[in-house]
């Protein structure tokens, strides 16, 4: 028995050791090597080719291996949700997702809780259709349909997105949080416009890294910046302006970002639209971001975008840098250390953090 | 989604907190579990109890790595749950780490003190390794890895880890006398 308290106590090692053990993997390096390549070509037309980006740049999306959990009001937190059998593969994936499905507001779908402050007027009733979705399949399983409570979210016009608090208990809710709800058919015909629309001063929020792909020739140069001051970015993506780009449908992305010597992707979060995900920002001059519910393309105008760039070449701190050779294979790298310490900011407005 | 995220998720007790950790380190969790299981349905009722216990430790808990704290708790969930498995879902993998952990240890009715001790000294011990002994070391006693898995993540031959994993041994029951951990 003694073996086995030795390998339990082990678990407690650095977490550098680990970290570092879990990163150096040959394989994963080839992989990360050749995605880095075909990321410049590929990122932007395999988000813009999800209809509702928020379906894939939401967390909600569960895993291979991961049996769905329910909230237990009794218990005040999740439970296992065994009596659900997934397939018999190793990998599958499936969903809880909700849409409101009666009143003024169906079809907004669910996005994440938003903070309490942030909540406006009461604006009515509804009924939510919350359902399993198995990726795997394509197919809904599990309908269920909650009443809830409709407000108004502070500064947000409803018709681009409300918050509901559910009345009854359903899959994967609680009946004390708030859930933001948008509109995916949200569209604005500029960048400045669609700041105003959904506050993005008030709601949106940036992390303070971002990662720079540098096409050069056939190769693709991969460098991760981390910037003390997130804030100043938000400023400055405030003041550029931009018309939406024809409808995402009839462009050729592919196009658009091969022809792309540089792309910056910043990880974003909106409040108002409950939308995670990534504002991508071209040296050609787009800006392409989902983060408003619906995938839009902007042009900011090449100045602009070299403008954002070389703020963030100047002041961020490299965390690491690695050039991929023509085969996505990694040439050199370099790196500060180990990947950047989680920390959460216990500072930032009540809206963002609760 | 950055680690940050899914951490802030945690602290804005939002259930996406979940998700996103399966969607993230799912596979690296079910790997760990299974590595030590041996077995497809025990492995994923351990990654499943460990995210409950993410979604009760954060917070206050504030992972600095979130991987290495998810992976973690399933070691541990997983390491408790072997004592309940049946012999027929018991990994042969696993079986064999702990032949091999008593080479490091002087017998097996050594006192094993309780707490920090132990820890620490691996700590110093990995710290004084080179890296990539360092990092066969962790792939095979940490993540429970098998051999012909360290040995295709790091490129060596299968009796080249072993080899290896043997004078680390070495290294390690010496590494554990001189520092007085048993008596």
């Amino acid at each position: 028995m003694n073996k086995k308290i030795f390998l339990q106590q082990m678990s407690a090692i650095d977490e550098k050791y680990i970290e570092e053990a879990a990163g150096n993997l040959r394989t994963k390096r080839f992989a990360a090597g050749k995605l880095a390549v075909a990321a410049c070509f590929l990122m932007v037309c395999a988000v813009l080719a999800i209809p509702f980006a928020g379906n894939l740049l939401s967390p909600q999306v569960s895993s291979e291996n991961a049996l769905p959990v329910v909230w237990d009001e009794g218990e005040g937190r999740f439970v296992k949700k065994d009596e659900i059998n997934p397939n018999q593969d190793s990998f599958y994936y499936n969903e809880y997702r909700a849409a409101i499905a009666s009143g003024d507001y169906q079809g907004y779908r669910s996005a994440r809780v938003l903070d309490e402050g942030y909540v406006g007027e009461k604006l009515g009733s509804a009924e939510i259709d919350s359902f399993l979705f198995y990726f795997s399949s394509g197919k809904t399983e599990d309908h269920r349909y909650l009443a809830a409570e409709v407000y108004e979210i502070r500064g947000i016009s409803p018709s681009d997105a409300v918050c509901i608090r559910y009345l009854e208990i359903g899959q994967s809710n609680t009946l004390t949080h708030y859930y933001v709800f948008c509109n995916a058919n949200v569209t604005d015909p500029s960048w400045s416009g669609l700041w105003e629309r959904f506050a993005f001063d008030e709601y949106l929020s940036l992390s303070d890294t971002a990662e720079m792909l540098i096409g050069d020739g056939g190769c693709v140069q991969k460098v991760r910046y981390r910037f003390s001051d997130a804030s100043a970015l938000r400023e400055m993506l405030s003041h550029v302006s931009g018309a939406a780009a024809a409808d995402i449908n009839e462009r050729d992305f592919s196009a658009l970002a091969s022809s792309a010597g540089k792309m910056l992707t910043l990880s974003a979060q909106c409040f108002s639209s409950g939308q995670y995900g990534t504002i991508q920002i071209l040296d050609n001059g787009y800006l392409v971001t989902g983060i408003s519910g619906s995938v839009q393309v902007f042009d900011i105008g090449a100045e602009n975008a070299a403008w954002i760039m070389a703020w963030i070449e100047e002041s961020g701190e490299v965390m690491y840098s690695v050039k991929y050779d023509e085969n996505g294979l990694p040439e050199q790298e370099s790196s500060e250390g180990l990947e950047s310490t989680v920390a959460v900011e216990t500072s930032v407005s009540a809206g963002r953090d609760r | 989604m950055e680690d940050r995220e899914i951490v802030k998720l945690y602290f804005a007790r939002s259930e996406s907190a979940i998700s996103a950790t399966a969607e993230k380190y799912g596979a690296l969790c079910y790997a760990v579990a299974r590595n030590i299981l041996g077995c497809d349905e025990d492995a994923r009722e351990c990654v499943n109890d460990a995210y409950l216990a993410l979604w009760n430790q954060i917070p206050p808990q504030v992972p600095a790595s979130l991987r290495a704290f998810a992976a973690g708790i399933v070691r541990k969930i997983s390491l408790d749950r072997l004592d309940y498995n049946t012999a027929s879902c018991r990994c042969a993998n696993t079986a064999e780490i702990l032949d091999e952990i008593s080479e490091i240890l002087p017998d097996e009715s050594a006192e094993i003190p309780q707490g920090d001790t132990l820890t620490e000294i691996l700590n110093r011990f990995l710290a004084s390794e080179k890296k990539r002994d360092r990092v066969v070391f962790v792939r095979r006693y940490w993540f429970c890895d098998s051999v012909r898995e360290v040995a295709a993540r790091t490129g060596m031959s299968e009796s080249g880890v072993r080899s290896l994993l043997f004078r680390i041994r070495k290294r390690l029951s010496a590494y554990l006398k001189k520092e007085g951990y048993f008596e």
